[in-house]
């Protein structure tokens, strides 16, 4: 008959794995107390881990945006600076084009600031951020403008020679220019020459740019246009304007031609400057985009980087708390391991 | 005449405490073991008063036996289940390493948005392809690691057999045995604690039941009702299989040749070793494995390209990521098997294996001869249509075999997440159901050694008692001899 209800086998069964779950636990505990996560998220979350995963994956998709954004506002406000340079350009030749009208400069001075400006407005259209020409459309790795005076030989000078000849049948530099009448001039520099900036001669001769515009995503379901195209009106305007009074004899004209000249060239300079300020303002409202979606993204980027931690995180004091009871409780199983290895009958029986 | 009664009474108490100081030793030596009963001397008053042991008893509790047996066999069911989803989660890991599948589709969700503000870099071109193959590369190994699980599970299971056929043949030494012993009326008690042990084992590997017939002979079914042994073990079989790609199908196991898993199963196991890994193996790898073939699908959909001529006519053709049936694009929305296996970055877009990086912008990836194929007729340098394309692609709702088990309708980086969640919800279950199932098989364990097994403190006081006797009955002895003494001298 058996007496007794319970076995020495299963007595230090039970202190041994009441000390074997604990030292377990303290494992988990102790990772969540330094961490600050649960030790196995997989387990605590189970089917919200899924739920973290894309948190986590919308958090870095967020971020990587607002990185790129940085980028492109750098690029918009690189083009607003070109922009600007040349829209400032621009206002000075028409105010020199009005002072020559007024008799108050000379033809010397309007020639050399002309062929200087041209050079500065290619230069600015040709200007690159990393390694990026940005008035090129897509076409960013080839420089949208020929230099007009890089040689003899630029196509775009050759073409606009070539107008000139064929349609007076002389050269610029030829003392006939003189015999030009005014309305011969307007003629031509309204048909021929102009020509030369429309397509196809512009894509020839003067433009690689290409049509479409670089187009950026700003944010996950928003994109925007940098809208500074060198093949845009207004970019041939101002190569218009600046060669027309460079390099069309203007020195040799005779004053009804000269005067002619210049009337054209307000015409052409003003509508190149209206065209400019509207390109200022698109590229502007595309900035205050950029900053708008970057700022609701940052706030976005926080909340799921809140979200993570709430999802993910374990108190830290609990845990410690945890830990505490735990050390406790694997310290009294050890002493009452002992205490029951010396309670024994075997030690009284002598 | 009554003083030689005395003296008979005496030496029978000498030999009876003899053999129950036996029975004690044998309860001690047991004392350590999970399979040792307690043995008890049944003490019977013979003709004049003197005693012996008549039979050997054995402590038993055939419900709480019983209850044992099949706690275990659940909870070694559930622990093989739980070490498979542990192995399967090496695919996921802790959420913040970003090893997951979802966690890399992110990472080149991330390079193309870099890539689609400054198309005309190089090294972004690199780092969205870096990111592909990475991808591709995790997918191949998670696939592998799927195989792996399915094929550990194979093996458990074929050696889960092999120690049942061993357990059997065993068993029917002990059983034939003990329908001896029993009809012969010796002591048979160590016997019914090594079948008791041997039970216990086969629970581990399989779920049983048992019923005891005439003369001890006992009849073992497994828990879905097929006999595993009546006098003779019926054979355990099944044939490895050695490889276990996606798609393919584990052989089942057979008792009688009554398949006892898997779909076609008549009689299917309810819990052991033995159902637990073929559940790992049959069901739960099965169902990841689907879920990473068509995370895969949805990669090589989304990157696939479309013919850019007017009116289209050509079919869309496998892009960036290709695969094994490539250049067609598998069929949408229904697993393809073994996809996530054969999944890889197209050469055509690899500088190291021939292609050229700019196709990544440019489209023509999957077929560079055929103008069809390629988005930026210009080649102007910062195209960006097709990336903005691709990263439309990989955000779009697309639809997935309702047959994995996860969201069937979202965007493909929401359903590798769902199959992240899929996975951790089936481990949280698993694990939390392990934990209750051990503590009852803890409990159950308990009770039964309670109830059946040794407590040395016990034993040696018995044997006090035992000593106390043994003394008493040598004095006796003495007494009587010196009482005889006095009386044959009293005779001189």
């Amino acid at each position: 008959m058996k007496t007794s209800s319970v076995s020495s086998s299963s007595l230090s069964t039970m202190l041994r794995s009441t000390i074997l779950k604990a030292q377990e636990k303290l494992v988990g505990a102790n990772k969540e107390m330094t961490t600050g996560r649960y030790a196995d998220i997989g387990v605590s979350l189970g089917a919200r881990t899924g739920t973290t995963v894309n948190l986590r994956n919308q958090h870095d998709r967020t971020a990587g945006i607002i990185d790129t954004n940085g980028l492109v506002s750098q690029r918009l406000q690189v083009t607003q600076q070109a922009l600007g340079g040349m829209l400032d350009t621009a206002q000075n030749f028409l105010k020199t084009l009005l002072s020559v009208r007024n008799g108050e400069s000379g033809v010397d001075v309007l020639v050399s600031e002309a062929t200087n400006n041209l050079q500065a407005t290619i230069g600015a259209a040709n200007s690159s951020m990393g390694g990026q020409y940005i008035f090129a459309g897509i076409n960013t790795q080839q420089q949208p403008l020929t230099d007009y005076f890089s040689s003899a030989t630029a196509p775009s000078k050759a073409a606009a020679d070539a107008a000139f000849t064929s349609y007076f049948g002389f050269a610029q530099d030829d003392p006939a220019a003189a015999n030009i009448t005014a309305a011969d001039m307007t003629t031509f520099l309204q048909t021929d020459f102009s020509n030369e900036f429309t397509d196809p001669a512009w894509g020839t001769n003067w433009s690689t740019a290409l049509d479409k515009n670089i187009q950026s995503r700003i944010s996950p379901n928003e994109v925007v246009e940098v809208s500074a195209n060198a093949n845009s009106q207004q970019m041939r305007d101002l190569a218009k304007v600046y060669t027309m009074v460079a390099d069309t004899g203007t020195k040799g004209l005779n004053q009804n031609a000269y005067q002619a000249l210049v009337d054209e060239a307000i015409k052409v300079v003003n509508g190149a400057i209206q065209g400019l300020i509207a390109n200022q303002a698109q590229l502007g409202s595309a900035q205050a985009r950029v900053t708008t979606a970057s700022e609701r993204l940052t706030t976005q980027r926080d909340i799921l980087a809140q979200q993570i931690i709430s999802n993910e995180g374990v108190d830290p004091y609990e845990a410690k708390v945890r830990v505490d009871q735990l050390t406790t409780q694997v310290e009294t199983a050890y002493a009452l391991t002992v205490k029951l290895q010396s309670l024994s009958i075997l030690n009284y029986m002598r | 005449m009554s003083l030689s009664s005395a003296l008979n009474v005496a030496q029978s108490s000498l030999s009876v405490t003899g053999l129950q100081t036996a029975v004690i030793s044998r309860n001690v030596a047991g004392a350590d073991s999970d399979y040792y009963n307690r043995k008890s001397g049944l003490v019977v008053t013979t003709y004049g008063g003197a005693v012996k042991v008549a039979s050997i008893g054995r402590t038993m509790n055939t419900v709480l036996f019983t209850n044992k047996l099949s706690a275990t066999s659940t909870t070694s069911a559930q622990q093989a289940i739980v070490d498979g989803l542990n192995q399967l989660e090496a695919t996921v890991n802790d959420p913040e390493l970003d090893q997951s599948v979802a966690a890399k589709l992110g990472s080149l969700n991330n390079a193309l948005q870099q890539y689609s503000v400054t198309p005309d870099d190089p090294l972004l071109a690199q780092n969205v392809l870096s990111g592909a193959d990475a991808l591709a590369r995790a997918l191949n190994q998670a696939s592998d690691t799927v195989s792996g699980v399915r094929e550990q599970a194979d093996a458990d299971m074929a050696a889960g057999v092999d120690r049942v056929n061993g357990l059997l043949t065993e068993f029917e030494q002990v059983n034939r045995a003990l329908v001896k012993g029993t009809q012969a009326g010796s002591d048979i008690t160590d016997q019914l604690d090594s079948r008791d042990r041997i039970l216990s084992q086969l629970s581990e590997e399989i779920g049983i039941s048992v019923s005891t017939r005439s003369g001890n002979d006992m009849v073992i079914y497994t828990d879905s009702g097929v006999t595993l042994f009546e006098t003779t073990p019926r054979s355990v079989t099944m044939a490895p299989s050695y490889a276990l790609g996606a798609g393919a199908s584990g052989n089942a196991v057979f008792i009688d040749g009554v398949a006892v898993t898997g779909a076609n199963s008549v009689m299917p196991l309810k819990s052991g070793q033995i159902y637990g890994s073929s559940i790992i193996r049959d069901d739960v790898a099965v169902t990841y494995q689907n879920q990473l073939d068509e995370i895969a699908r949805g990669l090589v959909e989304a990157f696939a390209e479309s013919d850019q001529g007017t009116p289209a006519t050509l079919p869309d053709q496998a892009g960036l990521f290709t695969w094994a049936g490539g250049p067609a694009v598998p069929a949408t929305g229904t697993v393809s098997p073994g996809l996530a296996a054969s999944i890889r970055i197209n050469p055509n877009a690899d500088p190291t294996q021939g292609g050229d990086l700019d196709r990544l912008r440019d489209g023509g990836i999957s077929d560079p001869s055929n103008p069809n194929y390629i988005y930026n007729s210009s080649g102007a340098a910062s195209y960006s249509d097709r990336i903005q394309g691709l990263l439309t692609a990989l955000s779009a709702d697309r639809s997935f075999d309702p047959a994995t088990k996860a969201d069937p309708s979202t965007s493909l980086a929401g359903f590798a997440s769902s199959s992240v969640g899929w996975l951790e919800a089936q481990r949280q279950s698993s694990t939390t159901t392990l934990g209750y199932q051990k503590a009852l098989l803890e409990r159950t364990s308990e009770s039964l050694s309670n109830a059946t097994g040794v407590n040395i403190d016990e034993e040696m006081t018995l044997m006090m008692e035992l000593e106390r006797s043994y003394s008493a009955s040598s004095t006796l002895i003495t007494t009587i001899d010196k009482m005889l003494n006095s009386l044959l001298e009293a005779v001189r």
